[in-house]
């Protein structure tokens, strides 16, 4: 374009351009892609893409495609011209189909490599190479293609070239690669998938990656590797029918189950025209910023929820499942005329349930980059403006979408856990039905081992006595020998002799002196107590108060002995302990009928009619103290009583003792029956008024329950609940 | 918190354990010491105490254990002796019993000789060798720590109760007894001539003009008009009104004058034990530490002068008359 006296062009610098192409792409990936999107938009139907790794560092890449090839002209005014629409000169049945539009494609072999080559071929000019250098320019100059000698350049591809009518050759001949992820062709195939629609373009895409000098060229075809047999619910609204790549059934290999692993879990294909809104008009502001129109729009393509997104479980439906720490699979990806725009929408839907990053999806939304509106793509072209109301609307259209796949995959999933836990039930019933078996087994050995044992023992008892018997008469007869000996001896010299204490005692003895602990245990204490008033009246601290809680506490400690000695040589527990464990009314029943009995001339009857238990840990002398007050009371002879009920019964687990006798009652004289447990008052003739007190100590301070005396037109009722 | 030694004590008879207790408490405030016990019913709750200590602050410095204690498991004081040398535990035992204590020395005769710190008695020797372990502890309440943190503890206290009485009391006496105070208060304030600022002008101002002042506005006159003696003046005032008769003014006096004034001057100065250990020395700065200080020959014939040194008989006397006075004290509320 010269400039003219009425106008001056722009021009601008190898600097300018540098830096444009800088910025333009964040992985080399990105720039491969758009030059393989500009072969398929030279109306090519083969672009093959040529790696060379042997140099990760100086990687060599080639972009072959046999489309229409540039001719001088083209290069001159299209190729160099910066930002210019491609759409514009093409017949408009071929504009919809471009997937550039901005000019600005071209650009990322710079961003590649500071020099490439353009080898293009047409029907009407044959062959030519042209070379963009940008290595060492002065910076200011104006950056400008180079024609150089076919023959001087070297491709590998050249041979594929040759074959082609027409096309263009990239020759990128220094390429850092270090920064791809992919290592092997699979990786980058899977990678470069992920940039088009390969299944709706008509354009073959192949790629060839050489790793040493020796290999020879090998070209694959690109294809999408989709784990669509590991998803549990999908959605297609394309004439494609993806669904026919869904499997039928899916299992969920992660549970620790095999039933639940195995069990094959329908896939659920959700009918598109559930959200009729995906496809419609709706009004846009045009590039203007002012004007609205209404515009047809279409969100076309698949969505689907992973049944599971672990790589070591996906792979067990769907061996297609790759993750890695380059690689997420799970991803909504956008495109926009065939060609990727978003890597992945998610994260422009601003949802936030864990179950999101289930979802997988291809979807095309075209009005993104609807000629009459404005550029959505920001200055980085792999993203959307967030706020741009065509992105904004989208969201709106495939939020239900992502919401209704996201409630089949939770609906999945609770109906594995409610498997699994009808599974634990199960197990945990078995085990406890194993354990009890393996105990009673256990229970039977033990008995049998005993019966073996006692049967030995009786055997060895049977022996020893046999031998014993025989010693014994041996002794018997050196004992007479020796008695009549000391007799002798005795009438001669009236030798000492024990007469009141024992040396050796019986085992009889051994067990009733052991027996006797409790006793000795409370004697000491009513030895501590004498001990504590004399320090007290030592220390000038002995008052009638502390006279008062020295008498209970000896009172308490010698009826506690007395009970011991009532019961201890009946007993069949162990004494030596303060609390035992054990069915309390059982106790109160054995004490009342075999020990109670003896002592009193008053009928005691023991009502536990439902023949309740009532297992607790309490002290036997404090019970024995409760009933032998009690009884003592009903069988004061003032209160002309002949029979003490005892009912024994258990309500909302509180135990009920009640006493109940007929008797006089209570006398006249008592006002206020809580007196009757005050420490010291009494009203009967006989009585000191220390019974009731103990009763009620007892049972509110040793047995946290609660003592009640109720009025009774005849006869003393005395209520104890625990 | 006036007590200073702990006791952890496992027993499953109570009402052993409640005479017991009183008759070791008489013990240790004949020698100004105030036990901290825990009461525990069965062996598992005593290994989730010391559980809890090993974890945590040390509050046991002794545990009492019944040896005829059974286990729920059958485990008995043989089991327990085992399990607790297992777990290292610092604090002293003594395992009694009522069976011979010859007995109980035969089946831990071996456990024993491993393991320092347990004591064995039978429940009449119980009272000499609880004593003995008592003395063994106490003696910490002799060093340099203790004793300043004994006379801190035991006066804050005090002050503590004296504040609380005054609140709770004061309100309830009558205008004619509340006059008083305030008049009483009203000369306290006037003393202090030097110290006289607008606002406790604006205090005799009131007074004068026939205000009663409340019990909050009294405990806020600041220290210097009202110092802490007139405080225990006012305290007493009110305690004679009540005609409350455990505590008489001489007591109050001889706490205020011996013990207070003790108090305030251990906790300024630096404190040293003198070399025979029949003292605690006190000095009051550089100077006067450097004249006074004692030397590596000290002896028998230690000469120190009277008024920088606490003898250890006085300090027995000293926590003997804290602690009934704390006693007395702790009584009011």
């Amino acid at each position: 374009m010269q400039n003219t006296d009425n106008q001056i062009y722009f021009n601008f610098s190898y600097f300018a351009l540098n830096l444009l192409g800088k910025n333009l792409y964040s992985s080399p990936l990105n720039a491969i892609s758009e030059l393989v999107a500009n072969g398929i938009d030279a109306q090519a139907n083969n672009v093959k893409l040529y790696i060379n790794m042997e140099d990760k560092e100086h990687s060599i890449i080639e972009i072959l495609d046999n489309g229409v090839g540039m001719t001088y002209s083209d290069l001159a005014n299209k190729y160099v011209f910066m930002g210019k629409n491609k759409r514009d000169d093409l017949p408009e049945e071929l504009k919809q189909s471009v997937m550039g539009r901005k000019g600005i494609g071209k650009l990322s072999a710079l961003y590649l490599s500071k020099k490439y080559y353009i080898i293009t071929k047409t029907q009407e000019e044959g062959e030519a190479v042209w070379c963009l250098d940008t290595i060492n320019p002065n910076e200011s100059d104006t950056p400008s293609l180079q024609r150089c000698n076919l023959n001087d350049i070297h491709f590998s591809t050249k041979n594929y070239f040759k074959n082609f009518k027409s096309g263009t050759v990239i020759l990128l001949p220094d390429v850092n690669l270090i920064g791809i992820g992919a290592q092997s062709i699979e990786g980058l195939k899977a990678d470069l998938s992920d940039y088009f629609l390969t299944n709706s373009i008509d354009c073959k895409i192949e790629v060839c990656v050489v790793n040493s000098q020796s290999e020879e060229l090998h070209f694959e075809t690109v294809q999408k590797s989709i784990a669509y047999k590991n998803m549990c619910a999908f959605i297609d609204n394309t004439k494609e029918d993806y669904s026919k790549n869904l499997a039928e059934f899916v299992r969920y290999t992660k549970s620790k189950y095999d039933e639940v692993k195995n069990k094959k879990r329908e896939v659920v294909q959700i009918n598109p025209n559930e959200f009729p809104k995906l496809i419609g008009e709706h009004e846009f502001t045009l590039e203007d910023g002012l004007t609205k129109i209404k515009i047809p729009y279409k969100v076309e393509g698949w969505i689907g929820i992973h049944s599971s997104i672990e790589p070591k479980y996906a792979v067990d439906n769907d061996k297609k499942f790759i993750r890695n720490k380059v690689y997420t699979p799970a991803k909504l990806r956008l495109y926009i005329r065939k060609k990727l725009a978003v890597e992945n929408f998610m994260e422009l839907m601003g949802r936030t349930q864990t179950l999101d990053n289930y979802i997988e999806g291809e979807i095309s939304f075209d009005i993104l980059d609807d000629d009459r509106l404005e550029d959505i793509a920001t200055t980085n072209r792999q993203n959307l403006k967030p706020d741009d109301e065509r992105v904004r609307f989208l969201v709106k259209l495939l939020n239900p979408v992502l919401g209704r796949l996201v409630k089949e995959r939770a609906k999945f999933g609770n109906q594995i856990s409610k498997e699994e836990k009808a599974i634990e039930a199960e197990e945990k019933a078995k085990q406890e039905e194993e354990k009890r078996k393996a105990e009673a087994e256990a229970e039977k050995e033990r008995k049998a081992k005993e019966e073996a044992e006692r049967k030995k023992k009786e055997e060895e008892e049977r022996r020893k006595k046999a031998e014993e018997e025989k010693r014994q008469a041996e002794e018997k007869a050196k004992q007479e020998e020796a008695a009549r000996k000391a007799a002798e001896e005795e009438a001669k010299n009236e030798k000492r002799r024990s007469k009141f204490i024992e040396c050796n005692l019986s085992e009889d003895q051994k067990s009733f002196t052991k027996k006797l602990h409790m006793i000795r245990i409370n004697l000491s204490i009513i030895q501590k107590s004498i001990r504590k008033m004399v320090m007290q009246i030592q220390r000038k601290k002995f008052t009638v108060e502390t006279a008062w809680t020295n008498l209970k506490s000896l009172s308490y400690n010698i009826l506690r002995a007395k009970a011991s000695l009532s019961y201890s040589p009946y007993a069949k527990f162990n004494t030596k302990d303060e609390k035992i464990e054990g069915d309390l009314f059982a106790f109160i029943k054995e004490y009342a009928e075999n020990i109670l009995i003896q002592a009193d001339g008053v009928k005691i009857i023991v009502n536990n009619i439902e023949e309740q238990n009532f297992i607790t840990k309490f002290s036997p002398q404090d019970i024995a103290i409760i009933i032998d007050n009690i009884a003592s009371n009903t069988a004061k002879p003032e209160h002309k009583a002949t029979e003490l009920e005892i009912t024994l019964f258990v309500q909302n687990d509180i135990a009920n003792i009640i006493f109940k006798d007929n008797g006089l009652g209570i006398s006249p004289k008592v006002k206020d029956v809580n007196e009757l447990f005050e420490f010291g008052k009494s009203y009967t003739e006989s009585g000191t008024g220390i019974g009731l007190y103990h009763v009620k100590d007892i049972v509110e301070n040793h047995l946290n329950g609660e003592v009640t005396i109720n009025k009774l037109a005849k006869g003393f009722e005395l209520q104890i609940r625990i | 918190m006036r007590e200073n030694i702990g006791i952890l004590w496992v027993e499953d008879s109570k009402s052993y354990y409640e005479e017991a207790k009183e008759i070791l408490s008489m013990y240790a405030s004949d020698k100004g010491i105030q036990i901290d016990y825990k009461y525990v019913e069965n062996a598992i709750s005593l290994f989730e105490e010391l559980e809890k200590q090993a974890q945590g602050f040390q509050r046991y410095d002794i545990c009492f254990v019944d040896y005829a204690l059974s286990l729920p498991n059958g485990k008995t004081g043989e089991n327990i002796i085992r399990e607790l040398r297992q777990k290292q535990i610092s604090t002293d035992i003594l395992f009694y019993s009522s069976e011979n204590i010859s007995d109980i020395r035969e089946t831990i005769q071996k456990d024993l000789s491993s393991f320092e710190g347990v004591y064995v008695a039978d429940r009449d020797s119980f009272e000499e060798k609880s004593n003995l372990l008592l003395n063994k502890n106490s003696k910490k309440l002799y060093s340099i720590n203790n004793i300043r943190g004994i006379l801190m503890n035991e006066t804050s206290e005090n002050d503590y109760i004296m504040k609380s009485y005054i609140l709770k009391e004061y309100p309830l006496l009558s205008d004619e007894q509340k006059r008083e105070i305030t008049e009483l208060i009203r000369q306290k304030v006037l003393a202090k001539t030097t110290k006289i600022d607008d606002n406790s002008k604006k205090l005799i101002n009131k007074i004068e003009e026939g205000s009663i002042l409340d019990a909050n506005k009294i405990l806020n006159i600041a220290n210097d008009l009202v110092g802490l003696k007139d405080r225990y003046e006012i305290f007493e005032k009110i305690i004679q009104y009540k005609s409350v008769d455990s505590l008489e003014n001489t007591k109050i006096n001889n706490y205020l004058d011996k013990l207070v004034d003790l108090r305030n001057k251990l906790a300024h100065q630096k404190l040293e034990i003198c070399n025979s250990c029949k003292y605690v020395l006190h000095y009051n700065d550089i100077e006067d530490y450097e004249q006074k200080h004692c030397c590596s020959e000290c002896g028998d014939n230690c000469v120190h002068t009277e008024n920088n040194k606490v003898f250890v008989e006085d300090w027995d006397k000293l926590k003997k008359e804290l602690v009934e006075f704390g006693q007395s004290m702790d009584s009011l509320l």
